[in-house]
């Protein structure tokens, strides 16, 4: 168990900041939604309402959605885009999908290599993007779960104010929708393009998202 | 690692169902009939049971306009509609589209569903509100 919990720590770690950031974000909301409630002469409603209303719904997935994005871009652009001097760029001389035996498919895939990886055909190139499809996935899902969510909350607020409601295509064009949208993407990719920039010239000694403390600003594509 | 993926994506699943399921009124059914008995007991000049069907704030604030009692002063009102033809709700607000060609609004309530607005038509803008015989 103590071995589990050592070799796993840096995913259990996240999880349980995960449950504890969107438990206590749920009692926030809750009480953020009753307030509004309160302020507009409405009642207040329970917990488990607020729970599975898309008030919460949409708080929660148009911050998963650029996330995600955030990831998936980054999965697929550091196969091609580079970085002088960063870490998270590949060497300079070797962009783009490598050579089979560069990725040990196939043929040159050895024992310990996963079975998809040694198969060929469509297995071995759905396994070699895999990351990408599946955070691409749950990125386009989250941000459907976000337009259907956003629309039932930005409706619920016109209707309170004697407007009429929006159909799903007419939210997808409108403000509220791009708005939420978009004030997510613009932190994600100035978090990552900065990321990018600032591990060429700033270490962090021992993690591997660091370049090693002594290695050259001009050093590309190692961590330590 | 390998083992958390399949989690992380059943939850996700959850989410999505919850936020597909789960987003509208939980009785969208009940908006229409709590519309449909307002405008019932105004044509049958019931006024006392029309007041019921009416929000606190929206019965005070017809009570002020009208410097009457709402009984009264609910008896006024130009409505046209018997039937609920469209009824739209979204957590707590809802909006029912009647026979006559006008809308009514109404808000959830620990009570039940009760009208905020109603003889509402639609304005030429997108953005403005509904022009109502009574809201609050």
């Amino acid at each position: 168990m103590k071995k589990f919990i050592r070799e796993n720590s840096l995913s259990l770690f996240f999880i349980a900041l995960f449950l504890l950031a969107v438990g206590f974000q749920a009692l926030a909301g809750w009480q953020d939604f009753n307030n509004s409630q309160l302020s507009h002469n409405g009642d207040p409603i329970g917990f488990g309402r607020y729970l599975l209303s898309s008030e919460f719904g949409v708080a929660v997935l148009e911050n998963w959605q650029s996330e995600y994005l955030q990831f998936t871009l980054y999965v697929v652009a550091t196969v091609w885009l580079l970085q002088r001097g960063s870490p998270e760029s590949k060497e300079l001389d070797n962009p783009g999908g490598e050579s089979d035996k560069e990725q040990k498919i196939g043929p040159h895939a050895d024992e310990s290599s996963p079975r998809w990886a040694r198969v060929g055909g469509i297995r071995t190139w759905i396994y070699s993007n895999s990351l990408l499809l599946v955070m691409g996935a749950i990125w386009f899902l989250s941000w459907f779960g976000q337009s259907i969510t956003g629309r039932v909350a930005y409706n619920e607020e016109r209707f309170d104010h004697h407007q009429a409601g929006l159909s799903y295509v007419e939210y997808l064009g409108s403000a509220d929708f791009w708005e939420r949208t978009l004030q997510n993407w613009q932190s994600e990719f100035l978090a990552v393009g900065s990321m990018a920039i600032l591990a060429v010239y700033l270490r962090q000694r021992g993690s591997p998202e660091s370049k090693p403390v002594g290695a050259a600003h001009e050093h590309t594509g190692v961590t330590g | 690692m390998g083992a958390l993926l399949p989690k992380a994506l059943l939850t996700m699943g959850i989410a999505i169902a919850m936020a597909i399921t789960g987003c509208g009124a939980t009785d969208p059914e009940g908006a229409s009939r709590a519309a449909e008995r307002f405008y019932a007991a105004a044509s049958a000049k019931d006024g006392d049971a029309a007041c019921e069907e009416l929000s606190e704030t929206t019965r005070k604030e017809l009570e002020r306009d009208e410097q009457k009692p709402c009984r009264e002063a609910v008896l006024m009102l130009q409505l046209s509609g018997r039937r609920a033809v469209r009824t739209s709700a979204y957590v707590t607000q809802a909006k029912v589209d009647l026979d006559g060609g006008e809308s009514a609004f109404l808000e959830e309530t620990p009570h039940g569903w009760r009208v905020t607005a109603a003889g509402c038509k639609p304005t030429p803008g997108p953005e403005t509100p509904y022009d109502c015989e009574v809201e609050s």
